[in-house]
């Protein structure tokens, strides 16, 4: 079975009411949504609630999926749009989005955020990019998508994923260096 | 630099060009096209260590355990294979057709000569169009379901309620009226033993919201999702508020847009 097919069968189920078909659906993608909404968060609290809505919307909206797109990129873009949402409350609420930070107890994070010099200022500079940029940025360069894939998930022309990641890069070379004076 | 050298640039950090001569020669003739080359290098690959991340163990029990509970919370959450309100649509003309005879014959004159059989007449003739009616809404909302999660929903008439015309990048239209109204009587009709105190906000900055909105003395008692059809780029849930210290059984509820801290909606 294709995977387009298995996907089809699966929301399928969903809307028929099978809760272990959207329970293996959230488990398959759970952790690159999870992913993609931290990176553009900031936070793994903000990024878990957003995980958690986008599967609600998931769930809710399973019956207006229609296969034009895969499974894995309608979720992504529900995803990013629940990001969006909750980044606007948020400026709305005046809250100072805080850098990453990491459960104690998960040690295998704690060592992986210690490894790299780089990370905490690279992950800072994210932080002062538009959500436009960031989502473009974080797609293309950390979940390493294809262009068309991006844009179908954020759902405008390739020529604007194309232009965002650039300035974006820039962006973040200019933060960088700046952080580095 | 022009827009082709810059796409050049772009490309080449990318990995996507299968010809990389022209770029080579753009990088090794301008010491701009090399800066621009390297600073871009230098960040992709910066961002490319980053790495996906996965979530913790606890992360991942409360994410399981959230969903569901909200799932098992909300039941009309339900995915909306068939818009909600096609359900709804008899009960609706049946009503409709009543409360327009019974105006009628509150209006005096001939009319009031109007007999109950007349009125059941009426009213079968109403349930008939109401069925045919979900017949053809039914078509329609299922083709208007497009992947892009937009759904579609075909306006009811305009019932009798108090709503703001939109808010930011969510227009309401008159069928999420009547979806807020059902949604308050569902509380109401829940929790008629509680009164305001007794509940909690899902988030302490609704209640700023809440106030924002301009509902003075006010609490967020809950959250409902967003209507079916929602467009993916208005808010996925709306919050409900409260007059504090009354019954919720009592209590004229209002609905806050999240994003814009605006009354959507408002009991009378």
């Amino acid at each position: 079975m294709t995977t387009a097919a298995r996907d089809a069968e699966l929301l399928a189920r969903v809307v028929e009411g099978d809760h272990a078909a959207f329970d293996d659906i959230m488990r398959h993608h759970e952790d690159r949504i999870f992913s993609v909404c931290l990176r553009i968060m900031g936070n793994r609290e903000l990024a878990l609630d957003a995980t958690q809505e986008a599967f609600l919307t998931v769930f809710r909206k399973a019956g207006q999926f229609k296969g034009q797109a895969a499974l894995g990129t309608w979720i992504y873009r529900i995803a990013v749009n629940t990001c969006y949402d909750q980044l606007r409350r948020q400026q709305r609420r005046k809250t100072t989005t805080l850098g990453e930070q990491v459960d104690p107890a998960d040690r295998r994070a704690q060592d992986a955020m210690e490894s790299a010099g780089l990370r905490r200022d690279i992950e800072q500079a994210l932080a002062t990019l538009s959500p436009e940029f960031r989502a473009a940025v974080v797609l293309s360069d950390i979940e390493g998508l294809a262009l068309p894939e991006i844009a179908e998930i954020l759902g405008v022309p390739i020529g604007t994923v194309k232009s965002r990641v650039f300035r974006a890069r820039r962006l973040l070379a200019e933060t960088l260096g700046n952080q580095n004076r | 630099m022009r827009d082709h050298e810059l796409e050049l640039i772009a490309a080449l950090v990318e990995g996507r060009l299968e010809d990389e001569t022209e770029a080579r020669a753009l990088i090794e003739s301008s010491a701009e096209a090399r800066r621009e080359y390297e600073s871009q290098l230098r960040v992709r690959q910066a961002l490319t260590g980053l790495g996906a991340v996965s979530m913790t163990e606890s992360e991942r029990s409360a994410l399981h355990r959230d969903v569901w509970t909200a799932l098992r919370s909300h039941p009309e959450s339900r995915p909306a294979g068939t818009p909600w309100y096609v359900s709804w649509l008899p009960a609706a003309a049946v009503v409709a057709l009543v409360m327009g005879l019974v105006g009628v014959l509150a209006g005096g004159g001939d009319q009031q000569t109007a007999t109950f059989s007349e009125i059941g007449a009426a009213i079968e003739d109403g349930a008939s169009t109401a069925a045919a009616t979900e017949s053809t809404s039914g078509a329609a909302g299922e083709a208007a379901g497009g992947d892009d999660a937009d759904g579609g929903m075909t306006p009811l008439d305009a019932p009798t309620t108090t709503m703001s015309a939109s808010t930011e990048g969510h227009d309401l239209a008159a069928d999420d009226a009547a979806y807020f109204s059902r949604q308050a009587e569902r509380m109401r009709a829940g929790q008629t033993s509680e009164t305001v105190e007794d509940t909690t906000a899902q988030d302490p900055g609704f209640d700023d919201c809440v106030a924002e909105a301009g509902l003075e003395d006010h609490v967020a008692v809950d959250t409902v999702p967003a209507p079916a059809g929602t467009d993916e780029e208005g808010p996925s849930q709306f919050i409900v508020a409260a007059p504090e210290g009354v019954a919720i059984a009592d209590a004229p509820l209002s609905f806050v847009d999240p994003d814009t801290c605006q009354v959507v909606y408002a009991d009378e």
